[in-house]
This record gives C-alpha cells, sequence and structure tokens, in this order.
C-alpha cells in the first residue's frame, strides 16, 4: 500500500479530492480507471465470463473494488468514482467500436433502422449492428451533451456506469429528483434523435 | 450548461414541462398541451414529440444495454488494443503502483523526464528490486523506433561493466508500452547532486574516470550512447558511478536537429551532432568533457537565451574553463587541459578514445588509491609516484570512502529501501468434487474421475498450492457452504463444477470463487470433443491459473506437455478403475479386482495408454503383487515420463523389496519434479527420508505434505512418525493427537502415539494405547512397543506374558514370520537382554526387508546401536550409510 507517501496518492485521496471539487482530480484518476478496466477485461478475456456478452456495469463496479482496494469509504466515494468510471468505460466500449466500424465500412454512422434493432437486441452474436448501436448512441449523447451537460452525465451514471439515482445524485451533486427528471427526458431525446433522421 | 439549440428553448423548463406532462393522463395531457401551443406553439411541439417518444424509449434503453454488452464482449474476445492512452494525454498514469507488468510488481514511482518515467519495482521471479522505465507512448508506434530501441538496449544488455547500468530486459506490455527492466540502484544523479553543491577535485576525476571507463567498455563493443548528462549518471551509495540509459538515445533520431532531442540535452550535443552528422565515440566524450566541466565550474561551457543561440555557442564559442569564477578556487592546469581537450571543435583533435583519456585523468595524480573493484584497468601509477602511492594508499581510501559517503549518500526521506523478501506468489485452491449433471447416477465416477484428473493437472503448475482431491473429498457430503469448505481446507479459491458427458463431447461448466472475497471471480463452459479430454483439462488449468494471476513458467509447461488425443474407452475405463481404486467400497480386495478389470480394458482399448499402467502399478503395490507392479510402473513411464504416480510406485518399492534406498529417493523426487503439488510423492518422500535418519530433511516433507493438505490424517500422523523416530517424543504426541482428531477411527496414530508416550515413560497411557491397537488389528498381532514398554517400566511379568505369546504365534504361523521376530527383538532390548533382542533381529532380517526399515531409527533399539552385529544388520539393510 501507499499509505505513507504523500507523493504517490492513491484512490481514496483522489477520491476525497473529487469530493471536495477538485476537477484535475478526474484527469488524473482517468487513466488509473480506464486501464484497470481495460486489465480486468484482459484476464476475462481468457474466458473466465460466457464470452457472449459482459456486464459492463459489474466490471465498472468490480474496478472500483480492486483500485480501492479494501479501502472503500462510504457510498458516496464510491459514486464520485463510479461516475468516472463510467466516462471511462464509454470511452473504452466507443473506441473498440468505432475501431471495427472502420474496419468493416468506412466513417459515417447511418441513422438506425428501428426493426434492425429489435431484431438485433435478442441476437447479440453477430456484434456489427451493436456496433452501430452503439455509436449511434455516443454520437447523440454528445449531441444531447452540449444541449445539456448534466443530462449528458446523468446518461453516462446511469448507463454506461449503471449507477442507481442516488449514487448519480451524489456523483453529479444534483437531487435525486433532478436525475429522475433528467433521465426520463435524456432517454426520450436520445430515442427522437437516434430515429429520426430518415424524415428530414 | 444550458444553451439553446434548435430554437431558444430553455431546456430546464423542457425537462419541468415534460416531467409535468409524462405523469399526467392522456386526456389531460393533450388539453395542457394545447393551453401552450397557442403561446408558444414551438415548446409545445417539442413537448409533444418528446413525450411521443417516451413509452418506446423507455423500450429501447431497457434492451440497449445488450448492446454495450455485446461490444464489450466483443472487445474482450478481439482483444483488441486501443493505443491506451491517447485520452491520457499521452503520458504514463502517475500511480501505478501494485500494478504488474510481466513478472515485476510496481511499487513506486522513481522519477519522469523527457525520455519516459521510472518506478521501482520487484521482479517477482527472482525476487529482487529492478528499475521499469517506461518510454512515452509517442515512440510506440513507430516501428522503425521500436526496432532501432530493441537492438540498442539488447546490445547495451550484453554489457558488463561495472560502472554501467545492468539491463536485465527490454519488454513490452500488451497495450504496446515499451519499457525497459533495469538493475536498481539506490543513489542520486549527479545532476541531483550538482544541485547541491561544488564537488571536491577528487571527487570530480573519480566520477569522471569511472564514466570514461564505463564509454570504453561500451565503445569497445560498438555501442555509442549518445545521451551523455548528469542526469544519466548515477553515483551509488557506495561511491559507484554507474552510467544509465544506453540505447534509448537512438530513440530520438539524431540526425534530426534541436528540436528531436528531448528539452534540456542539446547542452551536451556535439558539433558534429548539431551539425547533423553521425555521432561516434568521440561525440560521447565531448559529452563527458561538458559533464566535467560542469563539475568543475558549476556552469555550462554553451550557454544561450535560446536553443539556437546554444546551438551556436557549441558550434563557435570557445570553452572557458581556466578563468576565475566567484565562490571557487580556479581549476587547476592540468584539468583544464582535459576539458578543453574533450571540448575541440574538431573531433580528431579531442581524445580518440576513452582509453587515452583514462591515461590522462589516472596521470592526474588525484586519486592514487588502488582501484576499487577488478577489471578496472585504469591505474597505472607512473612509476615515480609509487611510493607516495603506497603510504597514500593506507590514509585515502578512508577519506575517499568517507568524503563520498557524506556526498553521495541519497537523502531518501520517506522513500523506502528496497526490499528483496517478497516471495514469489502462489495461489491455493481446492477443486470440489465435480456434480454429475447426466442425470444419470452411473455417470458418478465420470465426474468424480473428471474431479481427481483435472485436480492432479493444476498440480503440475508451480504457483498453485493445490489441495489433493483426497483431502477435498472428505466434505463431499458434509453441509457446510463452499465458503466454509474452502476455510477448513485454507485455501483462497475454488472451483466449483460439473461435468457431463453429452453424446460424442464432454462438458465441464466451472465457477472460480474468491473466498476472501466472497465472490465468484467467473464462470466458464469448456467442451470438448471426447478424445480431447486432456486438452479440456488444460484448458481449465490455465482458465484457472491465469484467473487467480498466476504465470505459469517454462517448467509448468514442459510438465504438462502436450495433450494427445485419447481413445474415450480407454479413459472412460481408466476413470472407472480409478474411482474404485481410491473411493471403492468397504470390500477392498474385491474393488482392487475390479479395479484391475478396469484398468487391463482399459489397455484392451489402447495399448499404448499409460495411464493405465500406472492404474496398474498402484494397484498392484498396494495388494503386495510387487513384480507386477514393478513391471506396470515401468511400462506407463516409458510410455510417457511425464506421469508422476508410477514413480512414487516404484519408490515404495525399491525401499521395500530392493533396499535400494538412494534409488528410492531418488525416484520420489522426480515424481516432485514432474508434479510439485503432489503432497503424497513428499509424504513418501517423508517417510524414506525417515528411515534413512536424515531427520530433519523427513520432517522438512512431511511439513510440505501437509503445507497441502493439513486436513489429511494420513499426512499428520506421518509427520508423528518423523518426531517419535527423531526422538521429539512431545511432538510426536501432539501430532499424533491432531491426527486422531482429524479421522478418530483411524487406527494407526493411537499407535505413534502410545510408542511416544512409552518413550516419555508414560508407561499407562502407552499400554493403553498399543492395547487398543493391539485390539482392533484383531488381537493377533504383536506390537513390539506393548512389550518394550512393559519391560520398561518394570512389569517384568507382563513382558514375559508377552513374549510368550509372540512366540505362540511364531508357531502358530511357522517360524518365519520376520514381523514377530522383529517384535521379540524390541521386548528383549527393552528388558535388557541384548544378546537375545540380537539374535531375534538377525532372524528378522533374514525373514527380508519389510520388517526391518525402520531399523535404523527405531527408538526402542538405541540400546543396541554400539553392538557390531546391530551394524552388522544395518549393513544388510544398507542403512549403515
Amino acid at each position: 500500500m501507499n499509505d505513507g507517501d504523500p507523493r504517490t496518492p492513491n484512490v481514496s485521496t483522489l477520491l476525497g479530492e473529487l469530493r471536495a471539487g477538485d476537477t484535475s482530480a478526474v484527469q488524473r484518476l482517468f487513466p488509473l480507471v480506464y486501464e484497470e478496466l481495460k486489465r480486468i477485461a484482459q484476464i476475462q478475456r481468457q474466458g473466465w465470463l460466457d464470452a457472449e456478452t459482459l456486464n459492463t456495469t459489474a466490471l465498472v463496479h468490480e474496478t472500483y473494488v480492486k483500485l480501492a482496494r479494501g479501502r472503500e469509504g462510504d457510498w458516496r466515494d464510491r459514486a464520485h468514482f463510479l461516475a468516472v468510471a463510467a466516462t471511462a468505460m464509454r470511452s473504452i466500449l466507443v473506441d473498440h467500436a468505432r475501431g471495427r466500424s472502420r474496419a468493416k465500412r468506412g466513417h459515417g454512422r447511418a441513422p438506425l433502422d428501428l426493426a434492425a434493432i429489435d431484431e438485433v437486441i435478442g441476437e447479440p452474436m453477430e456484434s456489427i449492428p451493436d456496433i452501430d448501436v452503439l455509436l449511434a448512441l455516443d454520437g447523440a449523447l454528445d449531441r444531447l451533451s452540449e444541449l445539456s451537460e448534466r443530462q449528458g452525465r446523468i446518461v453516462e451514471c446511469r448507463f454506461f456506469g449503471g449507477m442507481s439515482v442516488d449514487e448519480t445524485a451524489e456523483a453529479l451533486a444534483i437531487s435525486p429528483a433532478s436525475v429522475k427528471r433528467g433521465w426520463a427526458m435524456a432517454r426520450a431525446w436520445l430515442y427522437r434523435e437516434l430515429t429520426a433522421s430518415r424524415e428530414g | 450548461m444550458t444553451r439553446a439549440a434548435d430554437g431558444p428553448f430553455d431546456w430546464e423548463r423542457v425537462e419541468r414541462l415534460f416531467d409535468e406532462l409524462v405523469a399526467l393522463p392522456a386526456a389531460n395531457r393533450a388539453a395542457l398541451l394545447e393551453a401552450l401551443r397557442s403561446d408558444e406553439p414551438a415548446l409545445a411541439g417539442e413537448l409533444a414529440s418528446l413525450l411521443a417518444c417516451a413509452p418506446l424509449a423507455d423500450d429501447f434503453f431497457r434492451k440497449l444495454p445488450h448492446a454495450s454488452a455485446a461490444v464489450a464482449a466483443d472487445l474482450v474476445r478481439s482483444g483488441s488494443d486501443s493505443p491506451l492512452l491517447d485520452r491520457a494525454s499521452g503520458v504514463w498514469t502517475d500511480d501505478h503502483p501494485g500494478s504488474v507488468v510481466a513478472q515485476y510488481r510496481v511499487e513506486d514511482q522513481l522519477g519522469r523526464g523527457g525520455m519516459g518515467v521510472v518506478y521501482r519495482a520487484t521482479d517477482t521471479r527472482l525476487n529482487r528490486p529492478v528499475a521499469l522505465k517506461f518510454l512515452p507512448p509517442h515512440h510506440w508506434v513507430d516501428g522503425r523506433a521500436r526496432e532501432r530501441f530493441r537492438l540498442e538496449a539488447r546490445a547495451a544488455a550484453a554489457l558488463d561493466h561495472p560502472n554501467i547500468c545492468t539491463v536485465h530486459e527490454v519488454g513490452e506490455t500488451p497495450e504496446g508500452a515499451l519499457f525497459l527492466a533495469m538493475a536498481y540502484y539506490e543513489g542520486e544523479t549527479l545532476r541531483e547532486r550538482l544541485t547541491r553543491g561544488p564537488l571536491e577535485l577528487d571527487a570530480v576525476v573519480d566520477i569522471a574516470a569511472q564514466a570514461t571507463s564505463a564509454l570504453g567498455a561500451a565503445h569497445a563493443h560498438g555501442i555509442i550512447h549518445r545521451d551523455v548528462k548528469p542526469g544519466n549518471l548515477m553515483v551509488t551509495a557506495d561511491g559507484t558511478v554507474k552510467l544509465l540509459d544506453f540505447g534509448l538515445a537512438q530513440l530520438a533520431d539524431v540526425t534530426v536537429t534541436a528540436s528531436g532531442q528531448t528539452p534540456g540535452t542539446i547542452a551536451y550535443m556535439s558539433p558534429e551532432q548539431v551539425r547533423g552528422e553521425r555521432a561516434d565515440a568521440r561525440s560521447d566524450l565531448w559529452a563527458l568533457g561538458v559533464v566535467l566541466f560542469e563539475m568543475l565550474t558549476d556552469g555550462r561551457p554553451f550557454v544561450g537565451d535560446s536553443e539556437a543561440a546554444v546551438l551556436h555557442a557549441i558550434l563557435t564559442r570557445q570553452v572557458d574553463v581556466r578563468g576565475p569564477r566567484t565562490g571557487r578556487p580556479p581549476v587547476p592546469d592540468d584539468m583544464a587541459h582535459v576539458v578543453e581537450r574533450l571540448l575541440r571543435k574538431e573531433p580528431a583533435e579531442r581524445y580518440q578514445s576513452a582509453d587515452e583519456l583514462l591515461d590522462d585523468l589516472s596521470s592526474l595524480g588525484r586519486i592514487d588509491a588502488v582501484p576499487r573493484r577488478a577489471g578496472l584497468r585504469w591505474f597505472r601509477l607512473p612509476r615515480m609516484r609509487r611510493v607516495r602511492a603506497q603510504v597514500a594508499a593506507l590514509v585515502l581510501p578512508a577519506l575517499v570512502a568517507s568524503a563520498i559517503g557524506v556526498m553521495y549518500w541519497r537523502q531518501s526521506a520517506g522513500r523506502q529501501s528496497p526490499n528483496a523478501a517478497t516471495e514469489a506468489r502462489v495461489a491455493s485452491l481446492a477443486v470440489l468434487p465435480f456434480k454429475n449433471y447426466s442425470g444419470d447416477s452411473t455417470q458418478e465416477y465420470f465426474a468424480n474421475g473428471m474431479t481427481d484428473e483435472v485436480t492432479s493437472t493444476l498440480t503440475k503448475i508451480e504457483g498453485l498450492r493445490v489441495v489433493p482431491h483426497q483431502s477435498v473429498r472428505k466434505f463431499e457430503h458434509s453441509d457446510r457452504s463452499v465458503l466454509q469448505i474452502a476455510q477448513k481446507l485454507d485455501v483462497r479459491y475454488v472451483v466449483d463444477g460439473s461435468v457431463l458427458q453429452d453424446g460424442d463431447s464432454i462438458r465441464i461448466t466451472a465457477s472460480l470463487i474468491d473466498v476472501t472475497r466472497k465472490a465468484p471471480i467467473g464462470m466458464q463452459r469448456f467442451v470438448r470433443g471426447r478424445r480431447e479430454v486432456l486438452a479440456l483439462q488444460h484448458e481449465l488449468a490455465l482458465a484457472i491459473a491465469r484467473a487467480v494471476e498466476i504465470e505459469l513458467t517454462p517448467q509448468d509447461l514442459e510438465r504438462l506437455g502436450d495433450a494427445p488425443p485419447v481413445n474415450p474407452d480407454a479413459f472412460d475405463n481408466y476413470l472407472k478403475g480409478t474411482t474404485l481404486r481410491d473411493y471403492g467400497t468397504s470390500e477392498h480386495w474385491r474393488d482392487m479386482s475390479v479395479a484391475v478389470d478396469y484398468f487391463r480394458r482399459a489397455i484392451a482399448a489402447d495399448s499404448g495408454y499409460a495411464l493405465a499402467y500406472a492404474g496398474l502399478a498402484s494397484v498392484y503395490a498396494f495388494s503386495g503383487d510387487v513384480t507386477q507392479a514393478r513391471e506396470f510402473a515401468e511400462k506407463a513411464i516409458g510410455l510417457d515420463p511425464k506421469l508422476a504416480d508410477p514413480y512414487i510406485v516404484l519408490g515404495v518399492l525399491r525401499q521395500f523389496e530392493d533396499l535400494d534406498w538412494a534409488g528410492s529417493e531418488s525416484a520420489f523426487r522426480q515424481a516432485i519434479r514432474l508434479n510439485p503439488g503432489s503432497a503424497e510423492a513428499y509424504h513418501e518422500l517423508s517417510m524414506l527420508l525417515m528411515r534413512r535418519n536424515k531427520l530433519d530433511q523427513a520432517l522438512a516433507a512431511a511439513q510440505r505434505a501437509l503445507h497441502f493438505a493439513h486436513e489429511s490424517a494420513r499426512f499428520q500422523s506421518g509427520l508423528a512418525e518423523v518426531y517419535y523416530h527423531a526422538g521429539r517424543y512431545d511432538e510426536a504426541v501432539r501430532a499424533a493427537a491432531r491426527a486422531q482428531s482429524l479421522d478418530p477411527s483411524w487406527i494407526v496414530p493411537v499407535g505413534v502415539q502410545a510408542a511416544a508416550y512409552g518413550q516419555l515413560g508414560k508407561y499407562e497411557e502407552a499400554v493403553a494405547g498399543l492395547k487398543k491397537v493391539t485390539e482392533q488389528a484383531g488381537g493377533d498381532v504383536c506390537f513390539g512397543e506393548l512389550g518394550f514398554s512393559y519391560a520398561r517400566s518394570g512389569q517384568r511379568v507382563r513382558a514375559l506374558e508377552f513374549l510368550r505369546a509372540c512366540e505362540a504365534g511364531l508357531k502358530k504361523h511357522g517360524q518365519r514370520d520376520p514381523g514377530l521376530a522383529y517384535a521379540i527383538a524390541k521386548v528383549h532390548a527393552g528388558l535388557g537382554n541384548r544378546e537375545q533382542a540380537l539374535e531375534w533381529l538377525e532372524r528378522a532380517a533374514e525373514g527380508g526387508p519389510r520388517w526391518m526399515i525402520y531399523v535404523r531409527v527405531d527408538p526402542t533399539l538405541v540400546s543396541l546401536h554400539a553392538e557390531p552385529r546391530f551394524r552388522a544388520v544395518l549393513k544388510k539393510m544398507r542403512l549403515d550409510e
């Protein structure tokens, strides 16, 4: 453990700083999380999870446990951590999806065919359509964030981080009621965004 | 943050309205929207479309996690490596502790610079501290750069010189990060030292000489350092200079101008490098000249307001080392001369080689001490100085040493010294009996057999401490939870699975549970055709090892070997055989003969099936058919030299039949080499060593067996035996008691304990215990220890009675029962009748080795040890080493 040495901040210290409002701590936490997620994914790559789907929420929570290393502060610390991890998770997935997408077809994302989604969601093996879905979501989320950063963050926390309403509220320093409202509207907005383009 | 999107919408207002409206029944909602439409049609339109989407959106988002899960799974499956740190601004994470890179565990960060970050780490394989230097990410992707780096680093690693930082290896993480693993030195760089103040002249020359020596060695191998500077010279606590970072300067393409260099190093560029020409050995010497200048004058030879100005100065300015400086003594002429010669603009005018420079440095006469290390050629003192040198040699080392100690000792505030006492990691695990999911109870043998085979495979991996299946088996029908069982077995991980034969394939589903976290790490299905059952076992074993983060060594892989296809019928019959052999009913002998039948059927299906022969060997060894046991053991080994169990059989046979003690020991050790996790092999080894009177080793081996299975009554009893024969009777009593508590129905530890009591003089307990054993054994057997105890406790009458009973037994079984003869010998020994004791001992010895294997260490015979006839018996048993 790197308890004594102030020059090597550990996750708990960073979380403390996050809570105290030091947003640069996010910068420092991000690569840690990113890397831990990759590392877990690698271990699990060896086949220890059912290879058809990977529960990303569990992965995010797993990361927290590992990085917090037994000093799992209170649930509020965890909430802040998860929020960052959610962002990291989104990046990882989107990075990968983009890479795949580029390999298959060039740039640009065609808008989604709803029927295709319906078919596809029950059939995760051929992941090409899932990649499209994820990329489209990512793009739409970016656009949402421009309009409302708060809603964008809520979606990240709830969807990519699997965080509860209370955890999201804590992490974003808003009320749970705000979270619920924001989540409801964000979903509607995103759905509309994802499916609207055909109509010109 | 809200901003108008497609119109001047106040986002928060929209959100609030949406929230209100979405909860309303349709009719009310429509009414409100209508009302809004007349005032703010755009807003109403926006809300209407959002509300229309709401229910569909809910549905969509409920299903959506599958998409991200699928992408995640795809990522994991494909093992894609997106450049890890694009988003992290191209700089390695600040905090890396505890991360593992190859076999290194990162401890803390030592520093960072333009050429990357350095961490202190521990090489977990060799238990030593190392320094890991990671290259910055922008170096990772250029293929040519990487190749150059590797070549250079490899060359540098080949250098072996006391003043060159030893490079252990060049590595690459899965993310593509390049790193060097180097020896870790406690000390400080010259740069750090210089910031603290001026150096004594002697120290300056000493450092220069050591650095020159290093360069000389490198140049002799054709390696140019290219980045000599104070930051790359480390001085360790005892004053040794280490030149660091060979091979790294190659990364920055040196033909590029200053912008290709890391900041701060242009000061050390030679004119030819500035001009873009090739650097050679003399360029390194130039840089050393700059360093020397800095050490002497506390300033730089070529300065300027900008990079360009510095470069210009390098090309054109004459170096001024002799000029007066405030607060500093002037540089002596001879040293100034060296510096000036090093800093000649034309390479041809400088020292042409490190050796040349060394000559001059040593003739400075500043350090007259004897060379600190062999291999340093640098002290060839001119003849005339020798006398002075000899006197000085007495005095100076102390001075120099203490001066160096004062100047170079690192202030290690807050830093711990490298601790090499960390052990390589071992993960402990137990494989719970696989459940039989076929619904067919006749398939039980398959589930049991597969459990044992998988466990056996895992014992070949040294980094795992695997509980033997017999020990796990004890909990099969207990009502304890998995976690409780794990705690009893003292393991960190548990494999909990099921097995199913389905047509032509075998399917194992296994969960790996982390006991300390009380949670599963994961679950996996392994499916293979029946012919590939070995490959299946390997796959499972490797997956387990990886999941518990144990890396396989080359020896592990060697032991695991190939997994050639298997004849399914042979395998099936083999499993039936082993199941019966290991977990049969109480009708032992019948079970054994049925087991033999199964093994033979296995051989009929596949005449080259080594495991079946091994099975036969074990059964025949158990039943005492020595010839067949040996034959089949050797056959098994001949077919597959990686099988450990036949060696165990051989080891036992060689003792009991051949008196080949050395051969027995080597057989057990071979078994251990083949299966480092074989508790059985350690147990048998401990028994052998005990009989050979190698009691310390025996103890170690017995404890090792227990290390794997401390719930094993058999191994505890074995430990008790070793203590007993080693004369440590109190410990024997305790160990035997533990064995009894682990298995109250097993009588052997009772006997061992009783014998130990006898030696302790606790004759009541001894007699009681031995009587109990005698009863259980059928009343017909004679335990010499019982008679011995009678004798020693002064119960002469009883002792004689005992003797008579034994002799009667002899008459019954024919005069040649060596076991009885041996027992009688012990009683006589206890009575003090040495002649008779020896006589009976000799008679027992004639009966063959089986009863005599303890004779060397048997406490009851200690009184005979001095007798020549006793020694003759030992010699006959080949125990007279």
